[in-house]
């Protein structure tokens, strides 16, 4: 039977710089959860979001659209089962770490660890939720009702279209 | 479609050869390649810190240094030669 193509468009934020890109930069930052990555936005709103708050350097942000095939993508926000083998990986990793070596990593530690050991690689990117402080996501009273959501992307032949989508300034 | 099963037989072997040392050195190769890409390669004075500094030794090499008061994370290649202010 043939394999259905999930696509979905997703976006990318950056300080606006002045040459136009022509495909997203890998993040290489040591809070970036999954790992070294090219980490698209899946809510327009938390692109802008970011851009507002996180790339100020030269008081204009861009963001970028594309279109990103899913098909071989690791979802732990909607996929119970992969939810579930993240989870289970994650933390059998952290402990070896923690029992074997007396040593805490992080969770970027860990995910480059299992890419750097070719498991990661077996797939194209992880769709992943975290907090967000985007007062957006607190529309309804105490309550973060509203996921905030990205994909890091390990395998960049997933990406097409990406194009400049809005450009906004800094305030 | 991705394999769950079989990924995680390939963890699960890959994790059980792992030992302490093996883990360390993966761990301390990492970190000074990820300092090496944010802040290149250089010497930093760090001599007047040294009393803030918490030194986790491992095989005589300092795998990293950690600030006790959050200002600095610090990580050191074998002659301790580099640090970066915590995030």
């Amino acid at each position: 039977m043939e394999e259905m193509t999930i696509t979905k468009v997703m976006y990318h934020t950056q300080e606006k710089k002045i040459v136009q890109l022509i495909e997203p930069i890998l993040c290489v930052r040591d809070d970036a959860w999954l790992g070294e990555a090219y980490y698209l936005w899946q809510d327009e709103n938390d692109a802008v979001y970011w851009g507002l708050k996180s790339k100020r350097k030269t008081g204009y942000f861009e963001i970028y659209n594309c279109t990103v095939d899913l098909t071989d993508v690791l979802d732990t926000v909607f996929n119970e089962e992969h939810y579930n083998f993240w989870v289970r990986q994650i933390e059998k990793a952290a402990k070896s770490f923690v029992v074997k070596a007396k040593v805490k990593p992080s969770l970027k530690e860990i995910n480059d660890y299992f890419f750097s050991k070719g498991i990661w690689s077996k797939f194209s990117g992880i769709l992943f939720q975290d907090i967000s402080n985007n007062p957006d996501h607190f529309f309804v009273k105490q309550f973060q009702y509203k996921k905030r959501i990205q994909l890091a992307v390990y395998n960049l032949h997933i990406i097409s279209n990406f194009t400049l989508h809005y450009e906004g300034k800094c305030v | 479609m991705i394999d769950l099963a079989k990924l995680e037989r390939e963890i699960d072997q890959l994790l059980e050869v792992e030992t302490a040392d093996s883990l360390l050195s993966w761990l301390y190769e990492k970190r000074i390649s990820d300092l090496k890409k944010r802040v290149g390669q250089g010497v930093f004075d760090i001599s007047g810190l040294n009393e803030v500094y918490e030194h986790i030794k491992i095989s005589s090499k300092v795998l990293m240094v950690e600030s006790t008061s959050s200002q600095f994370i610090t990580f050191c290649d074998e002659d301790c030669s580099l640090f970066i202010p915590a995030a």
